[in-house]
């Protein structure tokens, strides 16, 4: 079998409040594959956005292990997990993230102008992304003159723009309409079939799940149900 | 209290409460700014007491009278019959001479004291060191000098030295005097000597140049002061007279001045505080626009509104006011370390009776400053809260001229209220509006200025010909994110590096002045205190000495008191315009004869006298004439030494050259002034590097003879201006604080805004030192901008002083702007790290989850 893309061994994390400690996540184990598109599920404080957060190394595990195409991630320090998430990982905001002083290129430009890559190259490949999420013409104007809907489309661009093998999503229609929604989700998936990315989301929009090649569940801190189906 | 019940109130109180950190940046600026005031007039206050309670102390004595002449024999009179009614009598007598260690080093310039240890001080002790009793110290052969001449000339206590014509021991060290601030002629170290001992220096010979004190002590009853000092006025009619009653006119003055001077220093730091208040409260309420629109939606009235933020002002106000009071006890405490040369007081109390004012300063100026912010919420629409919009096309001119007409109101009220404070500050309404006048343009330039070059920045990284590194765009492209304030930082950390540099600059201009003005071959070394006994042989010894480029020539000089100009006392002659409120007028002079008429002298009107005139003839000064309204023919009654004498105006006359000496006023034909005291001074010009050389020989022949060296006086000028520059500066150098701190405080104000954005940046994959880059370009920019800005309009405005109003030259000084620059640049950074010091720390996950 082929390394996974992911892989995760008996990972938790506690919570020391100073007064009691809370568990968010009690040992979840599981491996993601090349090409798989997988929805986590689960009720509000499940701990599905904390594993999403380890993954993209964003925070640090309390114990286990998390590899990213065979590479440990969990001890890395953060000026290392930072170009990890650069060359490897693509994340997308339920609430966009876009850098207010920067123009909707210059944001898609960000990641690549961070790893110092070629910026003629990157900024052909800024306005083909852009051009795909149908906002070429909007690539000058800045966040604030952007609706949100346009917004996560920019966030999807600058998600992609390094060609990530993994890619994260936490709740990317949440602050979207239902026509928003439906519009960025079919942008995810075409964008996530075309470049040929691994994806990982955040959800508990049952309808966004339905799309999903394999769904994990989580209840309290634990997997509860890990099921595969059938591509939709 | 009904206040703290309402809901404004408690809104306002909340809000603030939660936003206190972001907050608490502002109300160190505005204690930075009330810290300064109350720091200068608290001190300004306490030295105004000290001098009240310790008055006795600081004359050492009951009665003070200063005069520049021994009493004559009708004063010896009066003092005599006082002294039989029970009043005792301490006599001081100050000059300057030379001192010598040894026949090696040149001597050195002093003052010397000459008291008489068994009566003085009256009030007070001098300060010894070794400790002990001034009558057990200083007898007719021992002398106490201050610490500087020790050092200088190497001495210690057993140390033989030479002062005029006699040999002393130094006993050891005057460490404190308590009538130090009161005496006079302090040039140069201090040389406390009896009066015994100053008679075998030989010195004092009649018509010598010294400042004579005379202490009175009033017995325990029996005579009033009011009494003896009626006495005294009519008797000496020259003389200062102060008692205890009173604090020292001149050092009075010279506080107030002072006061005045630093209090307007300090406002400016206080407005730079309120600066910072006014852009705080702008994001606050930008930050709070949603609260506003849904408090409008459910029926709040914009007044209703502004009262809470009105409050919230108010409160920073306050709380950086009672901020400031700990920061103006700091200062109070400083002042005199600072002034530690001229401010010899034992002890001085912490003066609290500014708080009041200074918390009000604080209050009104923060308040002031934030009508314009709050004029804002007047424009907030309650649709807001449905769809947060940018305005993408701007309202017609028309509409925007008339939403500038409440701007406008409120930029005239706060300069109002600015000037209507300056005005109480100064105490005069002229001060006042000069200072909101000058505040204004200043402030107007340094917005112009700002504006301009912020948007040249923007325009040359837009159209940069090369590709600028990721961290240097994004650092500047922070400097136009809403809510920076870039243009304000740059005006208020502008204001105060302005200041400051200014000073400065003017202070290094003077120095220079002074050691450049003096023209080649103008003279550099003058000696003093010649007596004619003395003259020949000064004449004689001149002429032989190759060192002296030119002539030298002996100048006499007579001390005499214009009495009466045809037959009409001085006194009840109009006064001479401008003069009109000087309450004391000083009518002594030093005068000086001519033989022949000096080649640079010319006649305005009537004519020169022919060389052995046996008549007693005078010409005088154009300008004295005019003042005076003499004409030739004019008769001038004059006194010196006791004596009365006349003499006929024969000419009036303007000397073409500038002359070194005083004695220009009044030429007199040698006859008018025979048999009165006389004392000579000569001037000449010596290559300094000579100079030393020539004052050893000089005193080894004539060790009375006093020999000045101009460097010498330029040093001493150097130290006061040093002194006084440096006092302004630290005062000035609190507007810089402020500025900083405003900085400090507007990164604060926009810290959740970093430390999302760097959590986002993190995310995409940039690295720590990326992060610390491109905020320490924002600012490093920001602080490099207004330090070459605030050095700017130093560079002109010390230009403007120098060349306009003092009437000298100005270099610009490119080394002072450009460590100006790096200055504030370095302390813009580290302000600006300061108060983003944990936006680094935080995960990203932490802050995106907040969401």
């Amino acid at each position: 079998m082929t390394t996974p893309v992911l892989s995760l061994r008996d990972v938790t994390k506690t919570i020391d409040t100073g007064t009691h400690r809370v568990e968010i996540l009690k040992g979840i184990s599981f491996d993601v594959h090349r090409g798989e598109f997988v929805a986590v599920m689960g009720a509000s404080g499940s701990g599905k956005s904390t594993l999403l957060g380890l993954v993209a190394g964003l925070d640090t595990p309390t114990s286990g292990s998390i590899r990213i195409e065979n590479e440990e991630i969990s001890h890395l320090d953060e000026d290392a997990l930072a170009q990890l998430r650069g060359r490897k990982i693509g994340f997308v905001f339920q609430s966009y993230q876009l850098i207010p002083t920067l123009t909707a290129e210059e944001n898609v430009l960000l990641p690549a102008e961070l790893a110092g890559e070629d910026l003629v190259t990157a900024q052909q490949r800024a306005r083909e992304l852009l051009r795909k999420v149908g906002l070429e013409h909007r690539r000058d104007h800045y966040p604030v003159q952007l609706s949100g809907g346009e917004q996560q489309r920019v966030a999807l661009a600058r998600a992609f723009i390094r060609k990530p093998p993994l890619l994260l999503a936490d709740e990317p229609t949440g602050n979207l309409d239902s026509v928003n929604g439906r519009q960025v989700l079919e942008l995810l998936l075409s964008l996530n079939r075309s470049e040929g990315a691994t994806l990982m989301l955040v959800t508990h929009d049952r309808e966004l799940a339905a799309h999903a090649s394999r769904i994990i569940t989580l209840r309290d801190g634990e997997v509860l149900s890990d099921e595969r189906r059938a591509a939709a | 209290m009904r206040l703290f019940r309402t809901p404004a109130w408690r809104m306002a109180w909340r809000e603030a409460r939660a936003a206190a950190p972001k907050f608490l940046f502002v109300i160190f600026g505005v204690a930075a700014g009330v810290g300064a005031l109350t720091g200068v007039r608290g001190f300004s206050a306490a030295f105004h007491d000290a001098l009240k309670k310790e008055a006795r102390t600081l004359m050492a004595a009951d009665l003070l009278i200063r005069q520049f002449a021994e009493p004559t024999a009708e004063q010896e009179q009066v003092i005599a019959s006082w002294e039989r009614r029970g009043a005792r009598l301490s006599r001081v007598t100050e000059t300057v001479s030379m001192l010598s260690a040894g026949e090696q080093d040149p001597p050195v310039l002093v003052s010397v004291k000459a008291v008489d240890p068994s009566t003085y001080p009256w009030y007070g002790r001098v300060r010894l060191e070794p400790e002990a009793p001034l009558a057990q110290a200083l007898t007719a052969e021992t002398i106490a000098v201050s610490d500087d001449l020790m050092l200088r000339l190497n001495l210690e206590p057993g140390s033989r030295v030479r002062l005029g014509d006699a040999e002393f021991r130094v006993w050891g060290v005057v460490r404190l005097e308590p009538d130090r601030m009161t005496g006079s002629l302090n040039v140069g170290p201090r040389v406390m000597i009896t009066r015994e001992g100053l008679q075998r220096t030989g010195l004092m010979v009649f018509g010598s140049r010294a400042s004579q004190r005379l202490l009175w002590k009033l017995p325990a009853q029996g005579v009033r002061i009011e009494e003896l000092r009626e006495s005294m006025r009519k008797t000496f009619r020259e003389a200062l007279i102060t008692d205890y009653r009173e604090t020292h006119p001149f050092i009075t003055r010279a506080l107030d001045r002072a006061t005045t001077f630093l209090s307007l220093v300090s406002m400016i730091a206080l407005i730079v505080g309120a600066l910072g208040v006014a852009m705080a409260i702008h994001s606050h309420i930008q930050q709070r626009l949603d609260t506003i629109a849904i408090m409008k939606c459910i029926g709040a009235r914009s007044a209703q509104i502004m009262r809470i933020y009105t409050l919230q002002a108010a409160l920073l106000g306050l709380a950086g006011g009672v901020a400031g009071l700990a920061v103006g006890a700091a200062v109070q405490w400083a002042f005199p370390l600072l002034l530690r040369r001229y401010f010899q007081f034992e002890s001085i109390s912490w003066s609290g009776s500014f708080a009041l004012e200074g918390i009000g300063a604080g209050l009104l100026v923060a308040m002031l400053f934030t009508v314009p912010p709050l004029l804002a919420v007047r424009d907030v629409k309650p649709a807001l809260i449905f769809r947060r919009e940018m305005p993408e096309a701007k309202p017609p001119l028309r509409a925007r001229l008339r939403k500038l007409a409440p701007a406008a109101g409120a930029g005239a009220l706060i300069l109002a209220g600015l000037g209507a404070m300056a005005a109480w500050l100064a105490g005069s309404v002229k001060t006042g509006a000069w200072f909101a006048g000058g505040l204004a343009t200043a402030l107007a330039l340094l917005g112009g200025v700002a504006w301009v070059l912020l948007r040249a920045l923007r325009l040359a990284m837009r159209h940069a010909p090369v590709r600028l590194p990721l961290w240097l765009r994004h650092g500047m492209a922070n400097l136009y994110r809403p809510g920076n304030h870039a243009a304000s930082i740059l005006v208020a950390l502008g204001v105060g590096v302005m200041f400051t540099l200014t000073v400065y600059l003017v202070q290094n201009s003077l120095l220079r002045e002074v050691m450049v003005a003096m023209p080649k071959g103008a003279p550099n070394v003058f000696l003093i205190n010649i007596t004619p006994r003395d003259a020949d042989a000064v004449r004689e010894f001149l002429s032989s000495r190759s060192e002296i480029e030119g002539r030298a020539e002996l100048v006499p000089t007579v001390a005499a008191r214009l009495e009466r100009v045809n037959g009409t006392p001085l006194d009840e002659l109009p006064p001479p315009p401008g003069e009109e409120r000087r309450r004391r007028r000083n009518f002594t002079r030093q005068v000086t004869w001519m033989r022949t008429m000096p080649e640079d002298l010319r006649i305005v009107r009537g004519a020169w006298w022919k060389d052995g005139s046996a008549e007693a003839l005078v010409s005088v000064d154009e300008g004295t004439a005019q003042r005076w309204g003499i004409a030739p023919g004019a008769v001038l009654e004059w006194s010196a030494s006791g004596r009365q004498f006349q003499a006929r105006v024969a000419a009036v006359h303007r000397f073409e050259s500038v002359r070194r000496g005083a004695s220009d006023e009044f030429v007199f034909s040698e006859k008018a002034l025979a048999g009165l005291p006389v004392q000579y001074y000569a001037t000449a010009r010596i290559r300094p590097e000579k100079v030393a050389l020539f004052m050893r020989d000089s005193f080894r022949r004539f060790p009375s003879v006093t020999v000045i060296n101009a460097a010498d006086v330029v040093n001493i000028v150097q130290e006061v201006v040093d002194q006084v520059s440096l006092v302004i500066r630290f005062i000035a150098g609190f507007a810089i604080l402020a500025g900083a701190i405003i900085l400090a405080s507007t990164v604060a104000g926009t810290r959740m805004r970093r430390v999302r954005e760097s959590a986002v940046l993190k995310t995409l994959g940039a690295r720590r030192r990326t992060l610390v880059s491109i905020f320490s370009v924002e600012f490093a920019i920001l602080g490099a901008a207004a330090g070459f800005l605030g050095g700017a309009l130093a560079t002109g405005f010390s230009r403007l002083l120098m060349i306009r109003l003092l009437d000298a030259r100005f270099d610009p000084e490119w080394r002072a702007n450009l460590l100006a620059t790096a200055l504030t640049m370095a302390l813009a950074i580290a302000a600006g790290w300061l108060a983003s010091l944990r936006v680094l720390s935080h995960r990203p996950l932490e802050v995106l989850r907040e969401e």
